[in-house]
């Protein structure tokens, strides 16, 4: 089975810790964000929403540290060339805790060959932007294509981390396809309220 | 009437199923079984500890 593979500054968090504590490799615990429990001494006054709203796992990915500001990639399959698909995903802007200043954070998706991207964020310093729920169509090229997510941030350094989960890709369906639900449904109401008149 | 019945019920399954509608093409797109299956191995080896840190 095919997954998630990266090569970049990329971590994985467990849920409701907002740091890598607790990972199954995790960064020595060294990485955590402004506004996570860890941050304020286990105490959670600072309300970080650790967990995104599809919970479990996230994925943070450093978008300001060049060269290993990698992408995390994955090879779809079970597409149709030319079939329109809708992928969905959650996201969010934070700043690693140690560091001060303003960050911009944004989210680059490539899926075969096109490239689209979330807004950008404007993060103050030791901000934390909540989970955000992105929206994105794209039209297949082939029956299998690479899916890509990049963080993008600004400046180098502070670092800007752009914080994932909740990937989906779904089948947009044709135009043809609704018309056939309602075919079927009028055609079922038809015979049920015929037979109901012949009772 | 079964005939009818038949094309019917057959434009239901197409529009419900024939597309794939509904099913999330993406593998493990919650991330939950990295770290089950070994994160180094799935998610990438890390670099090394980088100054910042």
């Amino acid at each position: 089975m095919t997954s998630w593979s990266t090569t970049g500054y990329n971590f994985l968090f467990l849920p409701g810790t907002g740091t890598t504590t607790g990972a199954k490799t995790g960064f020595n615990n060294q990485l955590i964000f402004w506004g996570s429990s860890a941050q304020n001494g286990g105490a959670s006054t600072f309300n970080f929403p650790n967990n995104s709203p599809s919970g479990g796992n996230f994925i943070a990915l450093d978008g300001g540290y060049s060269p290993n500001t990698k992408a995390i990639i994955q090879t779809v399959d079970g597409l149709v060339a030319g079939g329109d698909y809708q992928l969905t995903f959650y996201w969010a802007a934070a700043q690693q805790k140690g560091f001060n200043g303003a960050t911009t954070e944004a989210m680059q998706v490539t899926f075969g060959a096109q490239t689209l991207s979330t807004s950008t964020y404007n993060l103050p310093s030791h901000g934390f932007s909540g989970w955000m729920s992105a929206t994105m169509d794209f039209t297949a090229t082939a029956a299998s294509q690479t899916l890509s997510f990049l963080a993008k941030g600004t400046p180098e350094g502070l670092p800007p981390f752009s914080l994932l989960d909740g990937v989906s890709v779904v089948a947009v369906p044709e135009a043809s396809t609704p018309m056939m639900i309602v075919l079927g449904m009028t055609g079922l109401l038809m015979i049920r309220r015929r037979s109901a008149q012949c009772e | 009437m079964n005939f009818k019945l038949s094309i019917i019920i057959n434009s239901l399954a197409f529009g419900l199923c024939g597309s794939g509608m509904g099913q999330n093409l993406v593998t493990n797109g919650d991330f939950e079984t990295i770290g089950i299956a070994g994160y180094s191995a799935q998610i990438g080896a890390l670099p090394q500890a980088p100054s910042q840190l």
